[in-house]
């Protein structure tokens, strides 16, 4: 959920697989947010909804795939 | 792949916690790169985990950023006057025995302004689950040194450095007889999220002790100007001695940080079972 990520980047840190970045791209309020780099490699250890202070960012499954992190 | 949903209504609910926070008073007001909202989510989870009726969790919070916990969990919550947590919730335990208390606070309300509640509560083992939120600092008042803020530490009202001593919350709660203490940092999120699990389990007074960054007060005033900072701080000072003495583990500026699991026994309790209302 875009809007409601501040930008703090503990996913892009926090993520095993180093796939999150900071993107350039902004929201409404100003703040950089994160996406996902390559959504093949997300193993669906849910780290970053763990982490994610904002609950703005969630591991979505799709059937058998592990992986599509909506922000 | 499924297709990169953004900011609708159905996203929202979609979030596997959306359903019991207050998604409408989202974002909330926490900063950026503060860890509350971590460990509101590892709360949630927790109780998930325990498998409790949710119409018979009640969470109760004081004063501080981390009081504003409980209008965002869409639970029976309780945001209290200042300090005045562990008391309100100790009132609602013992008229309501089937009811499962949790206190949610902060360090600048738990130690301070309710720092004798604090030791009563667990004098009496009163049956309730004390999460105490600690950035070492007043956020919400604009960042002065409260009795969690380490000796030397900078804040706005010590510009040289603290020169008083800091509490030691889990020494603290040990001391006044708590049955289950526990110590972590936001970045131990899985340990956390177990921790907070068996707190609630027990029955007793039991205390988690959850160490997070507040960047904007008490990181900026100590190089640390971002929640990252801190978080890569916690990650690399962190060990964990599970059942060392919680009396020598106090958490000094820059140093070590000694988490884990301190203390797990069992003590009569309040409200005794025999005397439950609940008609058990």
């Amino acid at each position: 959920m875009k809007e409601w990520c501040k930008g703090c980047r503990f996913c892009v840190e926090f993520c095993p697989q180093h796939i999150l970045y900071e993107t350039d791209e902004t929201n409404s309020r100003g703040y950089h947010v994160a996406a996902m780099a390559d959504s093949s490699k997300c193993i669906g250890c849910e780290m970053c909804t763990m982490i994610c202070p904002e609950f703005a960012i969630h591991v979505v499954t799709n059937g058998e795939e592990a992986g599509q992190e909506v922000k | 792949m499924s297709e990169l949903a953004v900011n609708s209504e159905k996203t929202r609910e979609n979030h596997p916690l959306g359903e019991y926070l207050r998604t409408d008073r989202f974002p909330h007001i926490w900063c950026s790169g503060c860890g509350l909202g971590i460990v509101l989510s590892a709360f949630i989870r927790s109780l998930l985990n325990c498998g409790l009726a949710l119409d018979k969790v009640a969470v109760v919070s004081g004063i501080g950023c981390t009081g504003r916990a409980a209008g965002y969990l869409k639970l029976d919550s309780f945001h209290t006057t200042h300090g005045r947590a562990i008391p309100f919730a100790t009132g609602l335990k013992l008229a309501n025995p089937e009811l499962e208390v949790i206190v949610f606070s902060g360090d600048g309300d738990l130690a301070a302004i309710g720092g004798n509640h604090l030791i009563h509560a667990g004098r009496r083992n009163i049956d309730m689950t004390v999460l105490c939120v600690n950035n070492f600092t007043y956020g919400m008042t604009g960042g002065q040194f409260g009795p969690t803020t380490p000796s030397a530490a900078r804040s706005t009202t010590s510009r040289a450095g603290n020169v008083e001593n800091p509490f030691n919350m889990v020494g603290l709660a040990a001391a006044s007889g708590a049955i289950y203490v526990a110590r972590w940092t936001t970045a131990q999120v899985r340990q956390l999220e177990r921790s907070t699990t068996e707190a609630l389990q027990r029955k007793g007074f039991s205390f988690v002790e959850i160490i997070s960054p507040c960047p904007t007060y008490y990181g900026r005033m100590n190089r640390q100007p971002t929640g990252l900072d801190q978080m890569r701080y916690y990650r690399a000072n962190t060990v964990v001695k599970h059942f060392a003495s919680p009396h020598e583990v106090g958490v000094a500026l820059g140093g070590q940080i000694v988490t884990g699991k301190f203390i797990d026994t069992e003590r009569p309790y309040l409200p005794h079972p025999q005397e439950g209302h609940d008609g058990a």
